[in-house]
């Protein structure tokens, strides 16, 4: 039994000034340490006992990693919170499916708090922001005690809940380069009321020449145990004349990636269901993107 | 164990208060400050009836560590509206019945607020995303909503 009343367990807690500060503490405390940004995860999880760190480095107070900066690409830093992504209209411009993602990550106030990163590094199968990073070629930016390391955000993560990250290392920021001019996108999910945590989700981002795919990047959420990149559906839009039958059944091979899965079927919903919502999921996000790459076109 | 003295500026009134690192925002403003209104529902960031504004900003304070409210400004339902100066939002609760036990108003005024200040003029499906995380098991929500829109309607006109 828990108790979310309390936090049960004994911590240490730290508010470094400085990035090399939190490493360092980072480096000293290992396995015993856990970076804390929004909370929402961490705090929780603490309270179920599910884990129960001796020290907290809370990383909110660290000038370099409280901005976002949009010039020549995106620069998240790790206690950038979702809110301050929803509501910046560069990311709106360029990284619409980013924008749509971090809107839907949860109610308001836990957009308050939670963080992007965190939302990346608690790497629940399911989570809204990570497909979004994904389909602008996110990269992840890691500090450690042997120094900095940069890792494509698609080799970030391991399997649910788990991702490459060393238990010293902390991630510092995600960086997506800048997008190609006229590339639209967008971020769709399933979920019982928009709040709740995806049934599934899935990003768009595509380039046009006119009635042609030029290419096309689709990523989708809570199919299997990390977010992942559907290639038959995207080679199979790459080069082609736009047609609703295209698109058809590019959504239908995106939907063959659903992976069946014990937990699901026990969970929020089952394989069946999920390969169903996927598809059209997909249908209605491509559409999306291609309206708005074709907006953009208009505009230049 | 270690406590640390921290200030906060509760509804406009310094307060300064010792705390350890595993209270929770929620648990000294209830438990230290006497402020009563801000209740303590889920612990975990599901229901919203703790919520309060931090710097102006909507947050559970649940899953607020004490420590962090350090040198900050916390509003709640109190520094809001109270009992002889109630806030528009508040009467507008009243007037349209949208408080039956009373449990979820105080973080849904608090949300409300927060809401109303970024956005004068919601729709209603606008409205039920902004308060999608706060609970309340009576009402319906229907009501809420009612509210809350009247009160953006009527504060404009």
């Amino acid at each position: 039994m828990s108790n979310t009343r309390i936090l049960a367990c004994e911590f240490e807690y730290f508010q470094p000034g400085s990035l090399k500060e939190a490493v360092d503490l980072m480096a000293e405390y290992g396995n015993r340490g856990k970076v804390l940004a929004g909370g929402t995860d961490i705090l929780v999880n603490m309270k179920n006992g599910r884990i129960a760190p001796e020290v907290l480095v809370d990383i909110r107070q660290i000038p370099e990693l409280v901005r976002m900066n949009g010039k020549d690409g995106l620069n998240i830093g790790a206690a950038v919170l979702v809110r301050s992504v929803e509501r910046s209209t560069t990311v709106a411009q360029k990284y619409t499916a980013l924008a749509e993602a971090a809107g839907l990550l949860g109610p308001l106030q836990n957009r308050n708090m939670a963080t992007i990163c965190g939302n990346v590094c608690t790497a629940s199968p399911s989570a809204d922001s990570p497909p979004a990073l994904l389909v602008f070629n996110a990269e992840a930016w890691i500090a450690g005690p042997s120094g900095e390391r940069v890792v494509p955000l698609d080799q970030f993560f391991v399997r649910s809940k788990k991702t490459i990250l060393d238990q010293a290392e902390i991630l510092t920021r995600i960086v997506l380069p800048e997008p190609a001019p006229g590339l639209g996108s967008a971020f769709m999910k399933v979920a019982r009321v928009a709040a709740d945590i995806s049934t599934v989700n899935a990003a768009v981002a595509l380039e046009r020449d006119n009635d042609y795919f030029r290419s096309c990047r689709i990523v989708l959420g809570s199919v299997a145990t990390t977010p992942i990149r559907s290639k038959p559906a995207e080679e199979s839009l790459e080069g082609q004349q736009y047609s609703v039958d295209l698109i058809e059944h590019a959504s239908t091979l995106a939907s063959m990636e659903v992976q069946p899965s014990k937990r699901a079927r026990l969970g929020r919903s089952t394989p069946e269901y999920r390969k169903g919502a996927i598809k059209s999921l997909v249908k209605d996000a491509i559409h999306k993107a291609w309206d708005r790459a074709s907006e953009k076109e208009r505009k230049q | 164990m270690k406590t640390y003295l921290i200030e906060i500026k509760l509804n406009k009134e310094l307060k300064e208060v010792e705390v350890t690192a595993q209270e929770t925002l929620l648990e000294i403003l209830r438990n230290k400050l006497g402020a009563i209104d801000v209740k303590d529902g889920c612990g975990k960031g599901d229901c919203g009836a703790c919520a309060v504004l931090l710097d102006g900003k909507a947050v559970n304070s649940c899953l607020t560590l004490a420590l962090q409210a350090n040198g900050k400004e916390v509003t709640t339902l109190r520094g809001i509206g109270n009992e002889k100066n109630p806030h528009p939002i508040q009467n507008s609760f009243v007037k349209h019945g949208a408080v039956q036990c009373g449990f979820c108003t105080a973080g849904m005024v608090v949300i409300a607020k927060a809401f109303l200040n970024q956005n004068q003029n919601p729709s209603r499906q606008e409205i039920r995303e902004a308060i999608s995380g706060n609970l309340c098991r009576c009402t319906g929500y229907e009501k809420i909503i009612d509210a809350i829109q009247n009160m953006a309607l009527e504060s404009k006109s």
